[in-house]
């Protein structure tokens, strides 16, 4: 039998990898980052259960979706890096998203009685 | 540091470099160039994790755990692209190996690899009976049977009327490669989720 932890674990990493897309371009609305800074930024997000790695088949999704735009950037020092920008058609999706998710948690939050 | 070829501890540089072979692996069904740029990405991503750090052979296990298996995160992102180009190419090639590679991404990729090759085989299978029908002296199309029954395909010998007559090459031929057109079309666009552990099934929500 699944023991309460565990349960609440498994919840726990479905709910995290949920959000995740939404996160990561709530952080590229400050501003364009690369993968590693990103990882950084949803650290919280991803928790220690979803690998970083999984942030770039999302990245490339977003930018065939045309959510995110991205160009390679040439570091003073160290390698390029493929920065990402979110677009007009991004912000657009975020912000229905913010809109959105404000109503989930407040009826959430009703059932919860938290 | 502009590559982790250039860290000076050895046992850091072997961790590193069988890493990037697995990358390298995974991303082999790509094209070269898209290949490439997304392995410079995951390399970047590495000498970010390690700056500040001794570059010690720790380090470096640390910066790749944290970065994850590229056989459980790559899978996904291969099969995106290689759908996407045979969406653009409509070269059977492409096709093929979209599907193949579609079909270990999880649960999702294995019933959309099944969809979409029933699709294919549907279009070939039409594509086929047109040409035979144009070529050979087979007895090709929809044929009502004296005992009653239909018949669909190619014989050599049916015994029964053949209800579709001469158009049936040309309308199955024209059929064929427009169902292929439509499916490769649709396949190019279809959205799968992007967030995920392919390797566990349970995680396909």
């Amino acid at each position: 039998m699944t023991s309460v932890n565990a349960q609440v674990d498994d919840w726990e990493k479905r709910w995290r990898k949920g959000v995740l897309p939404f996160a990561v371009l709530g952080a590229l609305k400050s501003g364009p980052r690369h993968g590693y800074a990103l990882a950084v930024a949803v650290k919280d997000v991803l928790g220690g259960s979803i690998p970083e790695g999984t942030l770039y088949p999302l990245l490339a999704g977003f930018e065939q979706d045309g959510l995110t735009s991205a160009e390679w950037v040439i570091q003073e020092s160290g390698p390029a890096k493929k920065t990402y920008s979110i677009t007009a058609k991004g912000l657009a999706a975020l912000d229905e998203g913010a809109r959105r998710w404000i109503r989930f948690d407040a009826s959430l939050r009703g059932l919860l009685d938290v | 540091m502009s590559s982790w070829i250039e860290i000076g501890d050895v046992q850091a540089r072997k961790l590193l470099a069988n890493y990037f072979a697995q990358v390298d692996r995974t991303l082999a069904p790509l094209p070269r160039a898209e290949a490439d740029a997304v392995r410079r990405e995951l390399e970047a991503h590495i000498l970010d994790a390690m700056a500040g750090t001794p570059a010690s052979e720790a380090d470096a296990c640390s910066a790749l755990e944290q970065l994850g298996d590229p056989d459980e995160f790559l899978p996904q992102l291969v099969a995106d692209r290689l759908r996407v180009r045979a969406g653009r190419t409509f070269g059977p090639h492409d096709v093929l190996s979209a599907i193949l590679r579609t079909a270990v991404t999880g649960i999702r990729g294995v019933v959309t690899a099944i969809v979409m090759s029933v699709g294919y085989l549907v279009a070939t299978v039409m594509i086929v009976l047109g040409i035979l029908k144009l070529t050979t002296n087979q007895d090709v199309g929809v044929f009502r049977l004296s005992t009653g029954q239909l018949f669909i395909g190619a014989d050599n010998n049916v015994d029964g009327v053949d209800l579709t007559g001469g158009w049936f090459a040309p309308f199955a031929i024209v059929t064929g490669v427009l169902l292929y057109l439509l499916l490769t079309r649709a396949y190019g666009r279809v959205k799968r989720p992007r967030v995920g552990l392919p390797s566990n099934p349970s995680n396909d929500f």
